[in-house]
């Protein structure tokens, strides 16, 4: 199994299935225009493969993982990394990323927003 | 793979000419993308030609938003300044002084055009992957009569954006 990218999005699904940013290059398999965390926010694979049931994220040569289990079928899981991409007079191009945050949200049955968000 | 980025320069008439992948990024006493900084110096009291650059992504995302530019120093030696604006629109660079403010150093605001051009208002959030380019930063190196000889420190133009 590759190292996985820092910054990557993993997820596993009922039937042991697992969507791997890393090894698809984040190009979704159901949408070559798209990377694979929209092919989990659209529940892509989740017809074949069931429910997910893990929601994992890679940063900075450790993993995280939320039990996606405990929660709604409404929730959607949440991954916003900082990117940067500097430029100076030395010949100099440096791109990478500054930090990222992971998490789920969902509606309750009332409709209140329930979010909960994991700065690393 | 994620977005990749790389920087674009804009030279000659509404700095309609791209100069794609773009390493270096100094300011110089003529409008093109090849000629040695060495070799067109600003001497002091003038301003060095107005530089358009803008990052360009490629590659797969759900969305770009947050985008923004800054320089690490405005002010990088005696009689020195670099100012600076996002823009939409280009005009043929020169050395007349842009108007613009001191470049910022925690970020100005700045969106994401169109997948063929850095020109345009462009909207704050992109959800098209393949490539898009950000709007426009218009620099100038300005500087006075008491800036000594020589290269100048080097400053960084950073963008920043938030992506997932």
């Amino acid at each position: 199994m590759a190292t996985p990218y820092d910054t990557s999005v993993e997820a596993t699904y009922a039937d042991g299935f697992v969507l791997s940013e890393t090894e698809l290059n984040d190009v979704s398999p159901y949408d070559a225009g798209r990377n694979v965390l929209n092919a989990i926010l659209e529940k892509h694979p989740e017809a074949e493969h069931g429910r997910m049931v893990q929601f994992s994220v890679f940063y900075r040569g450790k993993r995280y993982d939320i039990d996606w289990t405990t929660l709604p079928d409404n929730a959607r899981p949440i991954r916003f990394r900082d990117g940067f991409s500097g430029i100076d007079q030395d010949g100099n191009v440096v791109s990478g990323w500054s930090g990222m945050r992971f998490g789920y949200q969902y509606n309750d049955p009332t409709g209140r927003n329930r979010q909960e968000v994991q700065e690393l | 793979m994620a977005s990749t980025q790389t920087w674009s320069e804009f030279n000659g008439a509404s700095a309609g000419t791209e100069t794609t992948s773009r390493s270096e990024a100094n300011w110089k006493n003529i409008d093109d993308s090849t000629t040695a900084y060495s070799s067109s110096p600003i001497t002091a009291g003038n301003n060095s030609f107005t530089k358009y650059q803008a990052v360009k992504f490629a590659g797969t995302w759900n969305s770009l938003s947050a985008l923004t530019y800054k320089v690490s120093t405005n002010a990088p030696g005696t009689g020195l300044s670099v100012v600076a604006a996002v823009v939409t629109s280009g005009s043929t660079p020169s050395t007349t002084a842009s108007g613009d403010s001191a470049a910022s150093t925690s970020g100005t605001s700045a969106n994401f055009n169109s997948s063929s051009t850095p020109f345009g208002t462009g909207t704050s959030s992109s959800t098209a992957s393949g490539t898009m380019y950000a709007n426009a930063y218009r620099t100038q190196l300005q500087t006075t009569g008491s800036a000594a000889p020589g290269d100048i420190s080097s400053v960084t133009i950073t963008a920043t954006w938030t992506e997932s």
